[in-house]
């Protein structure tokens, strides 16, 4: 694989069509984008404005997952794949409890009118996988013991609203857990459709996929 | 060749547009901080409230962001005559304005800021506007063609009209001539029949009038979120003192140069540059010519 | 058009008291010298006509020709403006970062005046034609003289009945001193302007005086009768020696 372009941005970036068109002078196969949110969301609407002829367009774009960037961004998504932890597809249910915890949480953002983000699929799941997790290691090893603690953790498997965890030698999970989707099918910038299956197609693990991936351009209007 | 002149004509363009959007940032600034001599480093903070209005505004009732701005621009007026009042009657007035001052307009920048955190939380916020994530594609020959974006476009046709109106009003008008005088000369203008207070009042109250409108385009161009106004401190204020302060025509050719430069350096040699480059140019000229590029300095202040 | 009457006026700074019991009459289209020494209280006179500190005791009064009394002792600075009174002030106290075009302009504030600013630029050109010249060029960057020059041009945009000039020679070289002191006897003459003029300059004060007064600590020190006697009076003869 050859790298024809890589650059880095500053936050404060403004308008991302410039480097956009440097790198599509490039005539690069892919474009890889590692990116915080407002990097994320002007790149987006860069490719929007200026197009690009790259077969595959995304990677680490943090903050599309973000409900309201989604609304936002709305049909500029398509054919954008991106990493992501959790998303409203049918085979997510070999995760026990979590379309449980979702709704309840969607709700509870509703009805109090908190100021988070009002699906919570991205990191909900995990961040509450996360306690759940060291409230049963503190449970099985009875204190508060942190060396005993982290021991059980390395040592045991977990079931939790994310599945079953295994950590590996390295302290990642022992089989990575993290989604490829693929942006698709959006049409307007209503919140709801991203509550519905359909809009992030999961491309990998392989095991839960609902989808192949496709060309960035083919998922463009 | 043809994608270098390519290249070359969409950064051209987009640094202009891109200009005029850095000028509707500062303009404010170069009024409140340019000509009156207040250190509002609250100014784009205040930006970012004017954006969230736009945000409701359009969220709630799908009210167009440049309509929203023109909405809450005169709100912004009440809030900066306020304001005014305030710093006036408690540092101004008994001379304590400079380093009691600067920390008025600090508290003042994070109780905007935690109050939007409160309000609205720490995403990121986008408008939804039939031209944004559209351009106007110019086809000039083979293999070179301008993609103008629409947001940038409309942030830049805006930029430059509220721009020219405040330089023709502080140019053309009685009491835009006494707001450029006001901190020249106190005592002079009051033997000329001026209220020297109601005018900064009302000069600080349009300066922070500008934040409705500008807010309005800062999220029409990009995603915003209750701190983003920090981050945009350094750039403002370099574009003031770049233009020379006191000189709106000035802050208006600053920030296009600094558009341009950072366009033309985020397409050849990389975007993370571009802040180094406006800041070189920055010294650059303040090396040469103190007083920014259309500063006045005729005075021994 | 107006005399300007002060009586027994007190005013100062704080708790400093500067000018003491001074009652000074300026009678409609005379020009009177008010002469003194450095720090005697002439500026600190000036400042109180034009309102901009309060006397703590006393009156300031413009009459006009009909009878009508207008009381400036507790108006705003703006409202004595709008009464017609301009000031020259000590040190010129130009807008140096503006042109001289718009320190002209600015001296057409007052809102009688802003109907007829052509008409009174041109007179300001006609009357010191440097300053035509230098229409576009920043005051701050012309020399003393044509800073003195413009000081007093913009004081007269303003279209005002009384004139306060405050120290005209200070800073200037003896030429542009005579010339600057004969330009505002002429200027009371053609316009017809009532004028009141702080000088320390005794000599070339009384060459276009029509009567003067000496201050001395605050207090008014000596009143002429007339011309005649500020010229030739010993008692000027002593304060003037004396500075
Ligand atoms: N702003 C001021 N604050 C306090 N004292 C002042 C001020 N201006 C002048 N004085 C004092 O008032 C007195 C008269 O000063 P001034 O009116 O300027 O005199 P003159 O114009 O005759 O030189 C002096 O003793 C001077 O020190
Ligand atoms: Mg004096």
């Amino acid at each position: 694989m050859e790298i024809v372009y890589e650059q880095n941005y500053n936050p404060k970036t403004a308008d991302f069509t410039p480097i956009l068109r440097a790198a599509n002078a490039k005539k690069p196969d892919a474009i890889y984008i590692a990116s915080y949110p407002n990097g994320s969301a002007g790149l987006v609407r860069a490719l929007a404005e200026v197009g690009t002829d790259a077969k595959a367009v995304g990677g680490g774009m943090v903050g599309l997952q973000f409900a309201g960037l989604m609304a936002g961004l709305g049909p500029m998504l398509n054919g954008i794949a991106n990493y992501d932890f959790f998303v409203p597809e049918p085979t997510m249910n070999l995760y026990p409890g979590a379309s449980a915890l979702i709704d309840r949480y969607q709700s509870k953002v509703k009805a109090e009118n908190l100021k988070v983000d009002a699906l919570g699929y991205y990191l909900v799941p995990w961040a509450y996988a996360n306690l759940d997790i060291l409230g049963q290691a503190v449970e099985a090893v009875g204190s508060l013991d942190q060396v005993a603690i982290g021991k059980y953790i390395r040592d045991n498997e977990f079931t939790s609203v994310v599945g079953k965890i295994k950590f590996g030698k390295n302290g990642e999970w022992e089989r990575p857990r993290t989604l490829v989707v693929q942006y698709q099918g959006i049409t307007n910038n209503d919140l709801q459709q991203f509550a519905t299956p359909g809009t992030r197609k999961i491309l990998l693990p392989a095991d839960i996929s609902t989808g192949d991936i496709q060309s960035f351009n083919s998922l463009r209007k | 060749m043809a994608i270098f002149i390519d290249l070359l004509l969409n950064a051209l363009v987009i640094g202009v547009l891109l200009g005029g959007f850095y000028a509707a940032l500062s303009i404010g600034l170069s009024i409140t901080f340019g000509l009156l001599d207040v250190v509002n480093i609250a100014h784009p903070t205040m930006l970012v409230l004017g954006a969230f209005i736009a945000f409701l505004l359009n969220s709630t009732w799908g009210i167009d962001p440049v309509l929203a701005g023109i909405i809450s621009t005169p709100f912004f007026f009440v809030l900066g005559w306020l304001i005014y009042q305030v710093y006036y009657n408690v540092f101004e007035k008994s001379g304590a304005e400079s380093l009691r001052g600067l920390a008025f307009f600090f508290g003042l920048l994070f109780i905007i800021e935690v109050g939007l955190i409160i309000q609205f939380g720490v995403d990121h916020r986008l408008v939804e506007a039939p031209y944004i994530g559209q351009s106007w594609n110019i086809v000039i020959g083979e293999e070179i063609d301008v993609a103008i974006p629409f947001r940038l476009l409309v942030a830049f046709v805006v930029a430059a009209i509220a721009t020219l109106a405040i330089h023709a009003y502080l140019t053309k008008t009685f009491f835009g001539r006494a707001v450029r005088a006001v901190a020249q000369d106190m005592m002079a203008l009051r033997l000329m029949g001026v209220d020297p207070i109601r005018v900064k009042r009302i000069a600080f109250a349009m300066g922070v009038a500008t934040a409705g409108i500008g807010g309005a385009l800062m999220i029409i161009v990009l995603p915003i979120e209750p701190s983003l106004g920090r981050l945009y401190l350094g750039n403002v204020f370099a574009i003031v003192v770049l233009g020379g302060l006191g000189s709106i025509s000035g802050t208006l050719l600053a920030a296009v140069i600094i558009g341009i430069a950072e366009s033309i350096v985020a397409t050849f040699f990389g975007p993370s540059w571009a802040p180094a480059v406006s800041f070189g140019i920055l010294l650059a000229v303040l090396a040469f010519r103190p007083e920014g590029l259309f500063g006045k300095t005729a005075g021994a202040h | 058009m107006v005399e300007l009457f002060i009586k027994n006026l007190n005013a100062g700074y704080g708790a400093v008291t500067v000018l003491n019991d001074v009652t000074i009459d300026v009678p409609n289209g005379q020009t009177v010298a008010l002469l003194g020494t450095n720090g005697n209280g002439k500026s600190t006179l000036m400042r109180c006509i034009s309102g901009l500190i309060k006397p703590t005791a006393g009156s300031i009064e413009l009459h006009e020709d009909d009878g009508t009394v207008i009381d400036l002792t507790a108006a705003t600075p703006q409202e004595i403006v709008e009464a017609g009174v301009a000031q020259v002030p000590e040190g010129r106290r130009l807008f140096p970062d503006l042109t001289v075009e718009e320190n002209l302009t600015l001296g057409a504030y007052r809102k009688a005046a802003r109907a007829t600013l052509a008409t009174n630029l041109d007179y300001a050109f006609t009357l010191f034609p440097r300053l035509a010249e230098r229409k576009t060029q920043l005051a701050g960057s012309m020399s003393g003289g044509e800073q003195q020059m413009l000081a007093v041009g913009r004081a007269l945009m303003s279209d005002p009945r009384l004139l306060l000039v405050d120290e005209p020679s200070v800073g200037l070289a003896p030429i542009l001193v005579s010339q600057m002191i004969t330009k505002i006897g002429e200027l009371g003459e053609s316009r017809g302007l009532t004028i009141l003029m702080a000088e320390q300059n005794f000599n070339q004060a009384i060459r276009i005086a029509d009567k003067g007064y000496i201050i001395v600590h605050g207090e008014i020190a000596f009143a002429s009768k007339d011309a005649a006697d500020l010229r030739e009076n010993d008692m000027v003869k002593t304060y003037y020696l004396g500075a």
